[in-house]
């Protein structure tokens, strides 16, 4: 039952990041200086007078005098909006409210700019460099892996001799050497890319040792020798018989890897490493955390948090459905 | 004997590969690091040049790689830009802090985890086992940066233990009292070792049921025998394993494990003087930490081949 | 017989080296030791010994899925021991090999047939339409019906299995058939019955059988010529009547005495 429902909200994460633009309802950069740091907007449907409204609403927020905070004006309501196009805006969003009120479902930033559109918007760059980076490195390491466990000798000895060196440095600190070689300050574009062939480039190993163990007993297979027996070539095999076996376990592999991934991304934005102001990242948006006032204050800037346990949680879920048991360290 | 030779062997080799590694880093890092020293107007041109001919960053490609090596040998690990200090004893002086960190976490995480590991393994219907399969769900979902700022939340609201540094003086590397620092050790420390407790306890859940599975323990019972005897005397023998490999390897990654953990705590230790290093382009710094990590993490894995070749006598045999 | 055999084996050779350790002899075990024999087109040679007395490396070495140190096999006038891999494509066509462990014989996740039909793949004969067709009645010809070809693997025993191993290796009409053991570990009824399809093809095709087991009462129901390994040499060959009833070498008469007997009848060969 909860299995499923982890499923199900990893699934509806996917889905709202991939959908960024149509469910956030602001832009990532967008900002609202007067409101820095406010709190989840509430949202109502019993207004002051008592009565009951079918649409929810919001009222304006108000600066309390003296950075105290922010107030609500109940004079007017604002009604949400759903399946609305911004007036100027041409882009159609999941709720909106219109007018001077605005509506922080998980409040703001210290530029004022909303935490739920920044949430969605850097969902892409940190679920993207986990899948991709995870993909990147599994395939690498399964080409690498097969190669060397299907041809053996001297293939498989230089290639899990170095397989072995890159494991013999713990793989955080691989990964921040290999950052530290590129310069410190790289724009948005292309740093998306180049953390992603990073993550590529320092992943393989694991994988590549998996992957060859597989291919070594499945090479012994009956099968095998007799497909060899009618004429097959080495790359033969490998396409339609080794690999396919190895298939299941190198799909679950990705299911370990991809969370693992994403934290990379998420841990050298948050150190500043990463994908850095004004793009939002969920370690980017973490690193605000860092100062004691925002850590006792804004409890809502957690969130990126949150949705990192969440894709933990599923992305384990999936693992441990399909190969149960302990996971190779 | 041959077995644990061979071991050590092929553990130095991947050590001089790590370097041979690390060099290579050293040598391909963009730009010369020296011209950012030049640019320091406290360090004089003939400084420079003095420390650049010391480490041979002039010579051939294979005598930089020796000389770099024999100064490492010497204790020599270079040259801290950013803290204007030889690295080493830099090094040192961080490194005790995170040992004293991962190894207090560490051990902790271990005990609770086999504590809560064999109980839960023995009775595994209770509520105690319940327990401990949600608590290592749980944590297995929370990676250490969330755990980390989670814990600092709660140091900030409760004030019950301070939330950064190793001190209250001035100096983070000269604590006022022994109280003191334990009073500043004990939140990363809790979340350290609620990030190393799950895959632990995963693990010593596992071993433990595969020995209480296994045919010639069911045999033993059948005999009658009292169950505590069985759990000590004969399963934990077994399922200790590859659990014994386990807690070579977590040796092994003592100076490694805390990295996010000393970030988030402002911790002095190695981890947070890596991260700072690479903002500041602190090269050798960086270089030397890995290095320094990397060496502890192939110790821990022989450690564990060591202790392996101990305790199961089917190794010893092949 | 005045036409040359289709296959001869002459002085094959062939010996295992244990990979080099530091401070260790490499040591040299003998799997091959002078082996000669020769083949007639439609006829059955029976290849018996005791488990690691050489006979399935013999096999593979005659398939050339292993090298010999030295000797020669000659195939339908070639010597094989020559041959680069490319040109052993097309010979592979006329020698085939069905093996042990009819598990993994076939790979689980194929049909039964595209497992049959593997080997028109790998030698690219024929179009898609075609090779189906041919793999269907493939595997009719083994005895098994037509609709099963869409079964996976998995859904065939163990005799099926073997029936497919069969399908596919004769898919090939290939001349000579190298069986290693292919039905131990099948139950006595099943090996009757597969042995007597074998028959059945030999008489239809062209085909030669060169049949490998430790069972010396299979042996006497397949063929009739034998040869006897023990050790990785041939320790004595001649029809199987001779040779059970007067076993000239240790390792044929322990063979011999290996056979079931109920208690009062002397040892027979299967009727």
């Amino acid at each position: 039952m909860l299995s499923k429902a982890l499923l199900a909200v990893l699934a509806a994460l996917h889905i709202a990041v991939l959908f960024a633009g149509f469910f956030a309802p602001y832009d990532s950069h967008q900002q609202y200086r007067e409101f820095s740091y406010a709190p989840p907007t509430p949202v109502h449907w019993i207004d002051s007078g008592g009565r009951l409204h079918l649409r929810p609403f919001v009222y304006r927020l108000v600066p309390k005098p003296e950075f105290a905070g922010y107030e609500e004006d109940r004079t007017r309501l604002f009604p949400l909006c759903f399946f609305c196009r911004t007036s100027g805006g041409d882009s159609l969003h999941l709720f909106e409210v219109s007018g001077p009120a605005h509506l922080f479902l998980a409040g703001t930033d210290a530029y004022g700019r909303d935490v739920l559109s920044r949430l969605l918007f850097g969902g892409r760059i940190s679920l993207a460099s986990g899948l991709l980076g995870a993909f990147i490195a599994v395939a690498l390491g399964t080409a690498i892996g097969a190669i060397a466990g299907y041809y053996g000798k001297w293939l498989d000895e230089s290639a899990m001799a170095l397989a072995e060196i890159f494991l013999s440095v713990p793989w955080l600190y691989l990964l921040l050497v290999v950052r530290a070689l590129l310069p410190p300050h790289i724009e948005s574009g292309s740093i998306f890319v180049l953390l992603v062939a990073v993550l590529g480039v320092v992943g393989w190993a694991r994988p590549a040792r998996l992957v060859r163990g597989l291919v070594l007993s499945l090479k012994r297979r009956v099968y095998v020798t007799a497909a060899r027996g009618f004429g097959a070539s080495g790359f033969y095999l490998l396409r339609r018989h080794i690999l396919p076996g190895a298939g299941p376990v190198i799909a679950t592999q990705l299911a370990w890897y991809v969370p693992q991934f994403m934290l990379a991304e998420v841990t050298l934005s948050f150190f500043g490493l990463g994908v850095s102001e004004p793009a939002p990242s969920w370690g980017n948006m973490l690193a605000a955390l860092q100062r004691a006032y925002v850590l006792q204050s804004c409890w809502w800037l957690f969130a990126p948090a949150i949705v990192i346990v969440l894709v933990f949680a599923g992305y384990r879920q999936i693992f441990a459905r399909y190969a149960p048991g302990a996971p190779e360290l | 004997m041959p077995f644990l030779l061979r071991r050590l062997l092929r553990s130095l080799a991947l050590l001089i590969g790590v370097s041979f590694l690390s060099f290579l880093l050293l040598d391909l890092a963009p730009g010369d690091y020296f011209d950012t020293m030049l640019l320091n107007p406290q360090i004089s041109p003939a400084t420079v040049a003095a420390i650049r001919s010391q480490y041979g960053l002039n010579r051939p490609l294979p005598q930089e790689y020796w000389s770099w090596i024999r100064s490492i040998g010497r204790g020599d690990w270079g040259y801290s830009l950013a803290y204007n200090l030889p690295a080493a004893p830099l090094i040192w002086q961080r490194a005790r802090y995170t040992l004293l960190l991962s190894g207090t976490a560490t051990a902790l995480a271990w005990i609770a985890a086999l504590a809560l590991g064999i109980w839960s393994s023995a009775r595994p219907h209770s509520w105690i086992a319940a327990l401990v399969r949600t608590l290592e769900a749980l944590l297995m979902a929370i990676p250490e940066l969330v755990l980390a700022l989670s814990l600092l939340l709660i140091a900030v609201w409760s004030g019950i233990a301070p939330a950064a540094g190793a001190s209250s003086s001035i100096s983070a590397l000269q604590p006022r009292s022994l109280l003191d620092l334990a009073r500043h050790l004990l939140l990363p420390c809790l979340s350290l070792a609620l990030g190393l407790l799950p895959l632990l306890l995963l693990h010593v859940r596992s071993s433990m049921r595969q020995a209480l599975d296994s045919p010639f323990v069911n045999a033993a019972r059948a005999y009658g025998i009292r169950p505590a005897r069985l759990l000590f005397r004969h399963a934990l023998p077994v399922a200790a394993n590859p659990l014994i490999s386990l807690f070579g390897l977590s040796i092994g990654l003592l100076m490694s494990s805390s990295l996010v953990t000393e970030t988030v705590f402002s911790w002095p230790g190695i981890g947070s003087l890596m991260v700072t290093a690479i903002l500041d382009r602190d090269f050798f710094v960086v270089v030397d930490c890995t290095l320094l990590a990397a060496i502890f993490l192939l110790a821990g894995n022989f450690l564990a081949d060591l202790l392996l070749f101990l305790q199961d006598p089917r190794v010893r045999a092949s | 017989m005045s036409s040359p055999p289709l296959l001869s084996v002459q002085g094959l050779h062939k010996s295992y080296r244990s990979p080099k350790r530091p401070f260790h002899a490499p040591a040299v075990l003998p799997a091959l030791i002078d082996i000669t024999l020769q083949l007639a087109s439609h006829s059955t040679l029976v290849l018996v010994g005791r488990s690691g007395s050489g006979k399935s490396t013999l096999a593979r070495c005659i398939a050339r899925l292993e090298a010999a140190d030295s000797g020669a096999v000659f195939f339908a006038g070639r010597n094989l021991m020559h041959l680069h891999p490319r040109e052993l494509k097309p010979i592979r066509r006329e020698l085939q090999i069905v093996f042990q462990h009819s598990a993994t014989a076939i790979n689980p996740l194929f049909t039964a047939l595209e497992a049959v039909a593997e080997p028109l793949d790998v030698q690219q004969i024929g179009h898609r339409r075609e090779r189906r067709e041919r793999a269907l009645e493939a595997i009719e010809t083994v005895g098994l019906p037509r609709a099963w070809a869409h079964r996976s693997s998995l859904e065939f025993s163990g005799g099926e299995r073997q029936r497919l191993a069969l399908a596919r290796a004769l898919i090939l009409e290939p001349r000579l058939l190298i069986l290693d053991e292919a039905l131990s570990g099948l139950d006595r009824v099943t090996q009757n019955r597969i042995s007597d399809l074998l028959h059945a093809l030999q008489q239809q095709r062209s085909l030669a059988y060169l049949f490998i087991t430790h069972d010396l009462q299979l042996a006497s129901r397949v063929g009739r010529e034998l040869a006897v390994m023990e050790h990785g040499r041939i320790v004595e060959s001649g029809p199987v009547a001779a040779i059970l009833a007067q076993p000239q070498s240790d390792a044929a008469a322990a063979l011999v005495r290996a056979i079931p007997q109920l208690p009062g009848t002397s040892p027979s060969l299967t009727a």
